[in-house]
């Protein structure tokens, strides 16, 4: 192939549909790097649950087939990506990351797999993930049926939580674009441990169907790509209504939109959005700001004081106690990896219904401030995560800046989207993240504006080192 | 600040670890007992929040949840 694996790395999504197009490279000869690349450095990662080589080839020869042929069916014809592994996929494994499931088969495919279909992407792999999407309460990167996800940037650090093997692939430029899944921080924290952009959708963009449920309430599903751009072009082909999943809104998105903001926002700060991170971490959030300024007016404000960590551990601790009750009455988890996942779960079952209706009555007061506050805004804007990648070999709560942000508990209880994209590197050389919050159904601008941003600075197209090869 | 989390009784916590023992079904070693018990007690604790939360700011009579909707201005 004409086009290297060089090329093929730094490529964005628009330009690998360009060679595609000139016939630089063919759409199987893609499919086949990232086959070798995911077999190899992914598993290295320990970012890989299962590669789908038949499908993916059979994809890429139709897909070639109908560039051949005069049928293009867009921005994502031709370009391989992977799954998190709690995406149903017909006939190929879905283990949820998580020992128990190891084997579980479904006859269908998830929703979101479908329209990445109709679209034209190419699955080339089911990556791994934390077990049960972190649900189970674990407190260890250790906490997946493929161990620790690796940090591309720094192989001693973890790479996500918990859609770590999205994040790392993505990271290592070993495929072009991930699906992840976010309930509570699971795509905008390994996008920026692992120096990508990630997009968490409006509650209810994406489909849920054939996704594994850990609290129906919270679920999204989004992509994870190279660029804000990337994510854009990925939304655009998963977004949309779905008779299946009834939380699926009747919305359209379209992406790139027909005119594209690039200047002229306004940005609420969070007040005190540094206090508590790792200096470079703080350091990068002001020179992100500094750059914020070409583009747009800030104004410090301050998240109203409302109790959004608890409300989301009892809404997620009940809702989990319910998604899962079967199995944990099953004793099956006693076979998950972490440690603490095998017992902590059942404190659960000590949440009453009352306690949960409770939550959600406050959760709406949540929902209703949120909106107010993003109302003024086009975006809050903060660091996505107080301190880089931890160690891949020590517990979470050992780490002193480890505490989540409380907007991003504050966010996800509202179904608001975020944004995290790079903006530097930190500790023991690995990428800090900056993250544009918005109004609910806001995707729109807060790409418009990640672009604007990513158009000023070039930490995403850093590459991290050769990707590791797998031990043999 | 709304997340200062009260300790919960003691008694209560016991009364509550009793429920998740017998849950797991299974008996249980000294490290899993203890990593049971922090999670009873984080769940107790934000309980406690919320009650001492709604007490002070007052209810909320629906408990079902809708996104809030904005307007895409882009």
């Amino acid at each position: 192939m004409s086009g290297d694996g060089q090329a093929l790395r730094i490529a964005s999504l628009t330009a690998l549909g360009r060679m595609l197009r000139q016939g630089e490279v063919t759409a199987v000869e893609i499919a086949r790097h990232s086959l070798d690349a995911l077999d190899t450095a992914g598993r290295a990662l320990n970012a890989v649950v299962t590669l789908t080589t038949a499908r993916a080839l059979r994809e890429a020869a139709r897909a070639d087939a109908e560039l051949a042929a005069g049928h293009d069916r867009g921005p994502l014809h031709g370009i391989p990506y992977g799954a998190k592994d709690l995406l149903a996929t017909a006939g190929i494994p879905t283990t949820w990351g998580a020992v128990p499931f190891r084997d579980q088969l479904f006859s269908f495919d998830a929703a979101v797999v479908e329209r990445l279909e109709q679209a034209g992407a190419v699955l080339v792999a089911k990556l791994a993930m934390v077990e049960l999407a972190g649900g189970m309460g674990y407190d260890q990167p250790n906490a997946s049926l493929t161990g620790p996800g690796l940090n591309p940037w720094n192989t001693n650090a973890w790479s996500g939580g918990s859609s770590s093997g999205s994040g790392s692939a993505v990271g290592a430029r070993l495929v072009p674009f991930a699906i992840g899944s976010e309930t509570q921080g699971s795509i905008t924290s390994p996008s920026a441990n692992c120096g990508v952009s990630g997009l968490r959708p409006t509650y209810g963009r994406v489909s849920r169907h054939g996704a594994m449920a850990l609290c129906w309430t919270m679920d999204k599903l989004g992509p994870i790509c190279r660029t804000a751009e990337d994510c854009g072009l990925v939304l655009a082909a998963i977004a949309g209504p779905d008779a299946r999943d009834p939380t699926a809104a009747n919305r359209r998105f379209l992406y790139p939109p027909t005119t594209q903001r690039a200047g002229g926002f306004r940005l609420g700060v969070l007040s005190g959005a540094g206090d508590g991170a790792q200096p470079e971490v703080a350091a990068h959030f002001e020179g992100s700001l500094a750059v914020l300024r070409e583009i747009a007016t800030l104004e410090e404000i301050t998240l109203p004081d409302l109790p959004y960590g608890a409300v989301s551990a009892i809404v997620i601790g009940a809702e989990a106690s319910s998604a899962f009750d079967g199995f944990l009455a099953s004793g099956h988890a006693a076979a998950l990896t972490a440690p603490e996942d095998r017992v902590k779960p059942y404190a659960y079952a000590t949440i009453s219904a009352a306690e949960y209706l409770r939550a959600m009555r406050v959760r709406r007061q949540i929902a209703r401030v949120m909106d107010e506050l993003c109302a003024r805004f086009d975006a809050l804007v903060s660091p996505t995560l107080p301190e880089v990648a931890p160690p891949v070999d020590e517990p979470f709560s050992r780490r002193r800046h480890r505490r989540w942000p409380p907007l991003t508990a504050a966010a996800n209880l509202a179904g608001l989207p975020a944004i995290s994209v790079p903006n530097g590197f930190g500790e023991r050389g690995l990428p800090t993240a900056l993250q544009f919050t918005g109004r609910a159904w806001s995707e729109s601008r807060l790409l418009a504006l990640a672009s604007a941003y990513q158009a000023r600075t070039d930490w995403h197209h850093r590459l991290p080192p050769d990707p590791p090869q797998a031990q043999t | 600040m709304a997340e200062r989390r009260p300790a919960p009784a003691p008694e209560l916590v016991e009364r509550h670890l009793a429920v998740a023992r017998a849950a797991v079904g299974r008996a249980l070693d000294a490290a899993e007992n203890a990593l049971l018990r922090e999670n009873v007690e984080r769940l107790r604790g934000a309980v406690a929040i919320l009650d001492a939360f709604l007490l002070e700011n007052g209810d909320e009579p629906d408990a079902s949840f809708h996104v809030v909707e904005g307007v895409d201005r882009t």
